[in-house]
């Protein structure tokens, strides 16, 4: 009976500790409120390591910015023995919030950080790029070359229903949207639509996905960056009164095409050590001139005649 | 359960009394022993009394932000725009996991008492082991095959029933149900495979004497014996079939609504959570509404199992 009631005593005890470790733990994994933050961001920056180029520099965000990032990625690191780059994809708001909770040494977004993020944060605009509505190939669009603002309003917010009422044959017309972190949702639907005022329809949450899934469903439509711009798809130029505005870089950098973006890398304070060698090298002239211009879509920040303070 | 009768029981019932007794010193290593076991079996409680309490409280933040009744009827759920409303989640939830009930654990059920009770006796084993291998395959490979291979015959099957009028792409409900169904069939079909085993030979030779044949003995005896195990099994489906995420999340299309038709878009509880913590920042409405939502999720997947409980002791009284 001694034993037993030993044993149990033992027992009660030696579950406090893992309990209280448990209970710790959890609270521990909450992230910082946000006026925590901005006092972290100094550890976030002396972190990293004193040898500029060495080091990890991991980044999240944008699927439309990050076929830049990766073409910066394999130079950057084939140049620097040592350095390496983490980049993944998750949405634009995902990258401010990883940036901003010291998740990630920069974050990717196709859009400008909302206000409550916005202070402690520092934007780093490496690139342009434009958006385009992406539709399946078939026999039913075959004709329809363009379509007006008002047009991608219509079909977007879900009040035309069917290829033939925007000028080509009877076929439903199933949009899909990006889900709702994404920051080509956010800048397509401020240009096209005024706001978020898409039809609730099929999502996908990442750019390439969405591709693969345009490809496959007969009727589908939705919108891309011109990064993800594909021979398999259709891409629509915009139906104006002066003519049709085709997406391309001329259009987008004269501001005749409205539906473009720039691409901002943020980091949390000032960039250093191994992240600001990186943006460095992303900003310098070496990328932006010879490097840059051969990635699919993106525009160098330099060649913009126009520019914009907010989305 | 008190703590105490649970240590009591693992003591063994041969407690060598003059041995202790004989030493006068303490034996330090059975007490370390017997005190880790004690700890093991006391971290299981605290740490699910623990989750449960983390999320109700999360939970219970965020049912005080929006209300209950809005959280349970409302017709929108947009996060984005501080609206929650999370019928469509929870219609979604429901249909496809019923559906997965439906098409997956009633088959999985009936195969098992085919297996049991009238297959060839050498066979057991070969349909066994290809279970127990069915059970084991991770469930993105089950998502990732019916996107592939599910989605477009839906599509199909979509326009056959509802014209070729229809804005579908194969992704909704009845892929997501049929996908569960498939899913949740191996783990239901061991689970009543185990339950038909237990019931005692004596009775299937009491009623092969009485002249019954083996169809009468299956569904006559062996069925009605094992009825409360049999009802867990099922029920145990289908909560695995309400909480699955991944798999649902590559095939139910993902759209904030309830839809039009089961081949229309949709969305369930735990695919939505997925969808939208990346956005929520932690102790803010939007990120206490998901744990609300998790508590239904819950609450929904106790409930089941509970229910299963109650018929299965009430079948076993009758």
């Amino acid at each position: 009976m001694n034993s037993i009631v030993t044993a149990l005593r033992t027992g009660v005890l030696g579950t406090l500790p893992l309990a209280c470790a448990l209970l710790g733990a959890c609270d521990k994994s909450q992230p910082p409120a946000p006026a925590a933050v901005a006092d972290a961001s100094t550890s976030t920056n002396s972190a990293a390591v004193t040898d500029k180029k060495e080091g990890t520099v991991r980044a999240s965000g944008s699927s439309a910015l990050q076929p830049l990032v990766n073409a910066a990625k394999e130079k950057y690191e084939a140049e620097n023995k040592g350095a390496s780059v983490e980049v993944s994809a998750g949405g634009s708001k995902k990258g401010l919030a990883d940036v901003a909770s010291g998740a990630v040494h920069i974050g990717n977004s196709d859009i400008f950080a909302p206000d409550d993020l916005k202070s402690g944060l520092v934007d780093h605009k490496v690139a342009t790029v434009g958006f385009a509505a992406m539709a399946n190939k078939g026999p039913y669009s075959e004709k329809i070359a363009s379509l007006s603002l008002q047009d991608l309003a219509k079909i977007f917010s879900g009040a035309v229903k069917n290829w033939k009422e925007v000028g080509g044959e009877s076929q439903p017309i199933v949009v899909i949207n990006r889900a709702a972190g994404s920051g080509t949702r956010t800048v397509f639907g401020n240009i096209v639509l005024g706001g978020d005022k898409f039809v609730e329809s099929q999502t996908e949450d990442n750019s390439g996905a969405l591709v693969a899934k345009l490809k496959q469903t007969k009727g589908a439509i939705s919108y891309l960056a011109l990064s993800f711009k594909d021979d398999e798809l259709k891409t629509f130029g915009l139906k104006g009164d002066g003519g049709v505005v085709e997406p391309t870089s001329a259009n987008i950098t004269s501001g005749a095409y409205p539906i473009w973006s720039y691409e901002h890398m943020y980091t949390k304070g000032e960039a250093s050590g191994s992240t600001k060698a990186f943006l460095d090298y992303i900003l310098s002239p070496a990328f932006q001139d010879s490097v840059l211009p051969n990635v699919k879509g993106f525009i160098p920040i330099t060649q913009m005649k126009v520019s914009r303070e907010k989305d | 359960m008190s703590p105490k009768s649970a240590v009591a029981e693992e003591v063994p019932p041969f407690v060598p009394a003059e041995r202790l007794r004989a030493s006068a010193r303490p034996r330090w290593g059975e007490i370390a022993i017997r005190g880790f076991i004690a700890a093991c079996g006391l971290f299981v409680v605290v740490a699910t009394a623990a989750v449960i309490l983390f999320i109700a409280r999360a939970g219970v933040r965020g049912i005080q932000d929006v209300g209950l009744g809005g959280l349970l009827s409302g017709e929108i759920w947009k996060p984005e725009a501080n609206v929650f409303g999370g019928y469509p989640l929870i219609f979604g939830t429901a249909i496809s996991a019923l559906g997965a009930a439906l098409v997956g654990a009633i088959p999985a059920l009936l195969a098992a008492v085919w297996v049991s009770e009238l297959a060839p006796k050498s066979a057991r084993s070969i349909y066994r082991r290809t279970m127990e291998i069915a059970a084991a395959v991770p469930s993105v490979v089950y998502g990732w095959l019916a996107l592939v291979h599910l989605v477009p015959q839906a599509e199909w099957v979509a326009r056959a029933l509802h014209g070729e009028d229809v804005q579908v792409s194969g992704e909704g409900l009845a892929s997501s149900a049929v996908l569960l169904g498939i899913m949740i069939a191996p783990t239901v079909f061991l689970l009543s495979l185990d339950a038909l085993s237990r019931v005692s030979g004596t009775l299937r030779e009491a009623s092969a004497a009485l002249g019954a044949s083996s169809w009468q003995t299956a569904f006559r005896i062996c069925i009605p014996s094992a009825g409360r195990s049999l009802f867990t099994a099922v029920f145990f489906g289908f909560a695995r079939a309400a909480g699955e995420t991944m798999a649902v999340q590559m095939v139910i299309g993902g759209a904030r609504r309830v839809p039009e038709n089961l081949f229309s878009p949709a969305t369930t509880i735990s695919t939505q959570i997925v969808m939208d913590m990346q956005n929520a920042t932690p102790n803010t409405t939007a990120s206490n509404v998901l744990f609300s939502m998790s508590l239904v999720l819950l609450v929904l997947s106790a409930g089941v199992v509970l229910i299963s409980r109650v018929i299965g002791r009430w079948g076993s009284k009758a």
